[in-house]
């Protein structure tokens, strides 16, 4: 694949960590290119490296050894300010635990990531309506998460890693919460939207990575194959 | 915006902690607002004080009572020694005196007493008592500037045969003969000098109604002393500087000059509001320590629970400014909240509770000789404009400090450890 139309580089990627004495390879020595659209399920066993892969992609997280390139921009040596600024324009998050902010309504929580990209408020107000509406979450704008089922919220949640409209999705576990059926209609939505942007996945669920356009297999911090 | 709302909003998470947390902060403010109430009070109290309590010193020259008639006692001050005085920082009056005695029935004597038209009349041995009160004709008004004019004590004009509707009517003349003598008075070889009574005093004690009053230069003219003076008054601005000013006229006029100072009065009521303030100030800055406490483990608890949520908030894109905003909101929220409570408490309760506060919390650390003092004290459970001011600060300052240790472990993980945190 050439770089041209990779969104993802990973070079000689490798992440260290201590753990009890001893040095713990959550990943080591990872090559690999993303293109800029589709759907990529990184899938192993528990404790293989996928988590820590996709959050150096998300600049969650740096690398010991090695280059991430997402969208052009070399994650490794931009400050602290730089990265918050990469999160919030080039990836949308969405988590196992969905993780939406308990005290604000689907509708803010939604608007929340154009606030900090200081989108004006009437495009706010548009783009998280229409979001919503999209994931048939229409009737629930002023509900709370705690007013939510769990696949509700995670559409909330994939909604707002819609917000601002960025090239980049990442789920980390975005099934595991849920039951098969409502699982299903989110494996549905994420495969939608990757028409138009890229969207990697952790899972667990064979189902999902079914689905996906390419599956990167992980163990011990290496990919086994890319299929 | 959309932070401070959220900010705002994380105060009302659970309606039960809001109101432990109100509680514990609004304690401390409680006590501010008391601290504040007793060093109003004590202020009050001791401006009361100040203004009762004399700050006028006397200056005659050395070892002489300063009259220039009386045998032995007749060395004046020299007449620069004005000058001098009027440059010492914190002087703001200064009433130059002469007097000269007269013989009566013998053996009583009067004075006559030279001063400036607009001058306080101070009588002899009396002299904190000031003006008497005229009670026939008028006061010396700045015309009277060497005129041959006088204001009489009322036992003065009862020898002199003198009476009140003589003095309305203008008639009242008063002969001054500096000739005559008395055992304790030498004889001025002066022309007598006949003076028109205009007014009439009373003082309330029977020496200070022996007095008469005339402008300083027909003084100086009866009686033909140029230069110098007898006495010279000097007004303090303010008793905590009676002490500063006496040092400072020993160095200046010493050579000259006996300084009679109100000494103890003054220390007396420096020294209570001194003690009582720092007291007060004390116990503020306690109260103040305590609800920085509050703050900080409140802020700290608050953090740690939502650490994943702080994270979340990161990991989309909030800066450090804006995760500052909500944290700062709330903690600034949280103090103005408690502040009103507090308020609300001490426009309830602050007057009763006041009193036991200081009884308890700062008599005992004051000498004995203040109980009159505190006695007397007068709590209020008024907040002046000011007041809320230093109050709206204080509750800034303390959500600033209190919650920065909070704010810093915000800033400091990285949105992975944030979620990992909980």
């Amino acid at each position: 694949m050439s770089e041209k139309k990779a969104l993802i580089a990973l070079r000689d990627v490798a992440k260290y960590y201590k753990k009890g004495g001893e040095t713990v390879k959550a990943a080591d020595g990872i090559n690999q290119e993303i293109p800029t659209t589709g759907m990529v399920a990184i899938v192993g066993p528990s404790g293989s490296g996928k988590s820590t892969l996709l959050h150096m992609i998300g600049a969650m997280d740096r690398p010991t050894r090695g280059e991430v390139v997402v969208a052009g921009k070399t994650l490794n040596g931009l400050p602290e300010s730089e990265l918050t600024r990469f999160r919030r324009q080039t990836v949308g998050f969405v988590f196992q635990t969905f993780n939406l902010i308990p005290n604000l309504t689907a509708f803010e929580n939604v608007t929340l990531p154009m606030e900090f990209n200081e989108v004006p408020k009437p495009e706010r107000v548009t783009r998280a309506k229409s979001l919503l509406e999209r994931l048939g979450l229409g009737q629930r704008f002023k509900h709370r998460p705690s007013e939510l089922s769990g696949g509700e919220m995670q559409r909330v949640a994939i909604a707002r890693a819609l917000a601002n409209n960025p090239p980049l999705i990442l789920a980390d576990e975005p099934t595991g919460n849920l039951d098969s059926h409502t699982g299903q209609t989110i494996y549905e939505l994420l495969k939608e939207i990757s028409s138009e942007r890229t969207v990697v996945v952790v899972t667990h669920a064979e189902p999902l990575a079914q689905m996906a356009d390419q599956v990167l297999q992980i163990r011990d911090g290496r990919i086994q194959n890319s299929a | 915006m959309r932070l401070i709302v959220l900010g705002l909003r994380n105060l009302f998470r659970s309606k039960l902690r809001l109101a432990v947390i109100v509680i514990l902060i609004a304690v401390p403010f409680f006590l501010l607002l008391i601290m504040q109430a007793i060093g109003g009070a004590i202020q009050s109290q001791t401006e009361v004080l100040k203004r009762d309590v004399n700050t006028l010193l006397q200056l005659r020259a050395r070892g002489s009572m300063g009259h220039i008639n009386m045998v032995g006692q007749d060395r004046i001050l020299p007449q620069d020694t004005l000058e001098k005085v009027k440059q010492i920082e914190h002087v703001v009056d200064v009433e130059p005196y002469l007097l000269a005695m007269a013989p009566i029935t013998e053996p009583n004597f009067v004075m006559h007493v030279g001063l400036e038209p607009n001058a306080e009349k101070r009588l002899e041995s009396h002299g904190e008592a000031g003006s008497p009160r005229i009670i026939a004709g008028r006061d010396f008004t700045s015309n009277d500037r060497g005129q041959d004019v006088a204001i009489i004590g009322q036992g003065y004009a009862k020898w002199a045969g003198i009476m009140p509707q003589d003095i309305e009517s203008g008639k009242a003349r008063l002969v001054v003969d500096p000739t005559r003598t008395h055992p304790v008075i030498f004889r001025m070889d002066r022309p007598k000098r006949t003076l028109n009574i205009i007014g009439m005093y009373a003082s309330g004690y029977v020496f200070g109604d022996l007095q008469l009053f005339m402008p300083l230069d027909t003084f100086r003219d009866i009686y033909a002393v140029h230069q110098g003076i007898s006495w010279v008054f000097v007004r303090v601005n303010s008793v905590d500087n009676v002490e500063s000013v006496t040092k400072r006229l020993q160095e200046v006029v010493g050579d000259v000059a006996d300084i009679l100072a109100p000494k103890g009065a003054a220390v007396f009521t420096a020294t209570t509001s001194r003690t009582v303030t720092r007291l007060t100030v004390v116990g503020g800055l306690l109260a103040l320590v305590l609800m920085i406490t509050v703050i900080f483990f409140v802020t700290l608890m608050q953090v740690r629970e939502r650490s994943k949520e702080i994270g979340t908030l990161k990991a989309i894109g909030a800066s450090d400014g804006g995760l500052t905003v909500v944290v700062l909101t709330e903690a600034i929220a949280l103090t103005i909240l408690a502040g009103l409570v507090a308020l609300i408490l001490f426009k309830i309760v602050g007057e009763v509770i006041t009193g036991p506060v200081f009884a308890f919390g700062i008599t005992p650390f004051l000498p004995s000789h203040y109980k009159p003092l505190v006695q007397s004290l007068s709590v209020s459970n008024q907040i002046s404009a000011s007041g809320l001011g230093v109050l709206v600060s204080v509750a800034f300052l303390a959500s600033a400090i209190g919650s920065a240790y909070g704010l810093w472990q915000v800033i400091k993980l990285s949105p992975l450890e944030a979620m990992k945190h909980e």
